[in-house]
């Protein structure tokens, strides 16, 4: 799966940790019958990914 | 490996009363397999439902079900169940421990779930539990090995499709890919307003609506073709078995055309056969009476040195006489015809006559005279016998000729049950319809193929019209970051939808793969089946080295455990979070070769595996099969006198 998510950000020219935080994310509230605040999350993801670069 | 199991303890667990410890041995590479022993009633499955009940709790009544009776009667009023175990490098335990409160005759349990990570309590320990074991994913880690054999069924309910997709890690990637397509609408909502109404972006904004009313009917066409992909599909993969029967049946059909044209050849060879014997009866129907003739001549043998006694000679001519004039004289199923018997009746009269003069002579022996009158007797009876050897060699052939007959017959009806309810017309409508599936399914490609183009250029096109919209935000003041957050934001919902299509696929090859090379390792005809096929919904089919498929209702039992064990194990091997996987049982229809192989293949599962076995999942004379993989082995005893069961480790 680590392959696969390279090659698609590789793609997008994004970077695969972004990717990968963000399946992440989605990993750890999979079980959750309701999904609170996920948005923020990626917003919070994205911003740190911003600033980063 | 990354999840182990390291002690379970249970208090007051169904048939296991007071506290029960296992402290599970250190396992390694190939050496992963760990076996509990117990016969039948003696509490394998209830050592099963403790790990269930650990992990996912239980119902009400299951949990009363579940307090063992005598420390129910002491007036205990707890059970629990807990599991020390490694995870990613983490000393972890889980206590589900349940306290009871009764009122009269009723019972209520209060459930209490604690996890310890490191030696520290962690909070929401039920979301914790179900995010390392899914609910839904139970079923394929812990269970009932008799009962696997329905993953080898024609069709998954949507309950088992998901908890597969689980295991797989693909609702995840499905939920991001919601996730991000809100995130960035919630982004152009603000980019809407960042920019207002009017300008020069409302043209633009209009364009990028169009485009994006047509995108939603480019996807809600794409999803109608795919659905009638699919159908199609389905159909013709149903048509495809029906046509494999039919070509069977094809070759069938041309077999019973030359057994119809052997058969009217034996008939011709039968016909003549049956003139040949004919024949033979009229020409020498006396061999019928060759016993007797020649029970005379060695009778008149012995009278050339004793003389004959009169009476003697006058009962053998009624014995010759009854046998000519009897009714019921027949040979071989024909009566004696009028030509026949005449026939007959000359040969006696001759052998009369000859008996007579040497009755006549037997007072003054001569004795050249007398043997003269015997060769003639011999020559009669000569006659008959070749008439009896050349009768019986065609009535040899004619036996043989009717039981050939008979198994052609017989292959001709056998054929015929076959063929029925195949008409070929039913036939040729049958490849009618295969073709015109083939033809509607290449049309539906045709419009996916055209489809997919115009989607592409669809998107190519709204992707410019809001980068013209971006660039007119980029120069507003906060529109800078908004672009940014918006372009990043985008490019990942075009990473993850990309990956979540390729994902699914690459998941479904990978336990394809893997199942197939368990399923041709284990199973008994590895000269007839080539691969698993794992299908879009997850259900499976065995394919045969020449590329038909077998119906998994035409498995035997055993088969399909085997085809479902090796998909499970396929199963786990793919699972983002590997799992210790725990059989009760698990080798309820297999031979003793299935078995022998299966128990080869577990050391590569890469997992702690707990076998719950019975002498009869593992004889006593193939322990030696598992020594090199056993980490460690239990035995389940019994104080029947206690009703109590109890656990000790096998040294």
């Amino acid at each position: 799966m680590d392959e696969l998510i390279e090659k698609m950000a590789k793609i997008q020219e994004i970077d695969p940790k972004l990717l990968k935080d963000l399946i992440n994310l989605e990993q750890e509230k999979v079980h959750l019958q309701k999904r609170r605040n996920v948005g923020k999350e990626i917003l919070e993801i994205i911003d740190s990914y911003i600033e980063e670069q | 490996m990354s999840f182990t199991f390291k002690k379970l303890t249970l208090n007051n667990w169904r048939c296991y009363e007071g506290t029960i410890t296992l402290d599970f041995p250190e396992i390694g590479p190939e050496k992963n397999l760990i076996v509990v022993n117990g016969i039948n009633g003696f509490g394998k499955t209830s050592l099963l439902k403790s790990l269930k009940f650990l992990f996912h709790g239980s119902g009400k009544d299951e949990i009363l079900e579940a307090w063992n009776e005598a420390s129910r009667n002491r007036g205990e009023k707890n059970l629990s169940v807990s599991m020390e175990f490694m995870h990613d490098g983490s000393l972890c335990k889980i206590i589900r421990e349940v306290e009871f409160k009764t009122r009269g005759n009723t019972a209520l349990g209060s459930e209490k779930l604690t996890l310890i990570m490191n030696g520290n309590e962690r909070d929401q320990a039920a979301d914790k539990i179900a995010q390392w074991l899914p609910t839904d994913v139970q079923q394929f880690v812990f269970f009932d090995g008799a009962e696997i054999s329905r993953y080898a069924k024609k069709q998954h309910d949507q309950g088992v499709k998901d908890a597969i997709e689980r295991v797989l890690g693909i609702p995840a990637i499905r939920n991001l890919r919601t996730d991000l397509e809100r995130f960035v609408e919630k982004l152009e909502e603000e980019q809407e307003t960042l920019l207002g109404v009017g300008g020069k972006s409302q043209s633009l904004r209009e364009e990028i609506d169009d485009l994006e009313a047509l995108d939603q009917k480019y996807k809600e066409d794409k999803n109608t073709f795919l659905e009638q992909k699919s159908g199609i599909e389905e159909t013709l993969s149903d048509l495809e078995k029906e046509a494999t029967k039919i070509e069977v049946i094809e070759v069938e059909r041309k077999g019973l055309l030359d057994k119809k044209a052997r058969r009217a050849d034996l008939q011709t060879q039968l016909s003549e056969i049956e003139n040949q014997i004919s024949q033979y009866i009229r020409n020498a129907p006396l061999y019928l009476l060759l016993p007797k003739l020649r029970g005379i001549e060695t009778k008149f043998k012995a009278k050339v040195q004793i003389p004959p006694r009169q009476d003697k000679w006058e009962k053998l001519e009624v014995v010759l006489k009854e046998l000519i004039e009897r009714d019921e004289n027949c040979l071989c199923g024909r009566e004696i015809d009028d030509e026949s018997e005449r026939h007959l009746k000359e040969e006696l009269s001759t052998v009369h006559s000859t008996l007579e003069q040497m009755k006549v002579q037997s007072g003054i022996p001569g004795k050249s005279e007398i043997m003269g009158k015997l060769i003639a007797v011999s020559q009669i009876i000569s006659r008959f016998g070749d008439g009896l050897s050349g009768g019986n060699q065609a009535m040899g052939k004619r036996a043989s000729l009717n039981l050939r007959l008979d198994e052609i017959e017989k292959d001709i009806n056998d054929i015929n049950a076959k063929l029925e309810g195949h008409e070929l017309v039913e036939i040729q409508e049958l490849f009618r319809q295969k073709a015109d599936l083939k033809s509607r399914l290449e049309e539906v490609h045709e419009k996916l193929g055209s489809l997919k183009e115009n989607m592409q250029k669809n998107a190519d096109d709204l992707r410019d019209k809001k980068r013209g919209l971006d660039q007119i935000t980029i120069n507003m003041e906060q529109g800078k970051i908004l672009v940014k957050k918006l372009d990043i934001a985008r490019r990942s919902l075009a990473a993850i939808e990309a990956l979540l299509e390729r994902a699914i696929k690459e998941k479904r090859e990978q336990i394809e793969h893997l199942a197939t090379d368990v399923f041709t390792s284990i199973t008994n005809k590895p000269d007839e089946y080539s691969r698993v096929r794992v299908k879009e919904d997850y259900t499976l089919d065995v394919i045969r080295k020449d590329g038909t498929s077998i119906d998994n209702t035409k498995l035997s039992s055993g088969e399909k455990e085997v085809l479902a064990y090796s998909f499970i194990t396929a199963l786990n091997r793919s699972s983002i979070t590997p799992v210790p996987f725990v059989m009760d049982t698990p080798f309820g229809h297999l031979d003793g070769i299935h078995r022998e192989k299966l128990l080869k293949n577990l050391p590569g599962l890469e997992v702690q595996v707990f076998l719950l076995a019975t002498d009869r999942d593992l004889p006593l004379n193939e322990r030696d099969k598992i020594d090199a993989s056993l980490a460690g082995e239990f035995e389940i005893k019994r104080d029947q006198a206690a009703a109590r069961s109890y656990i000790e480790e096998v040294k």
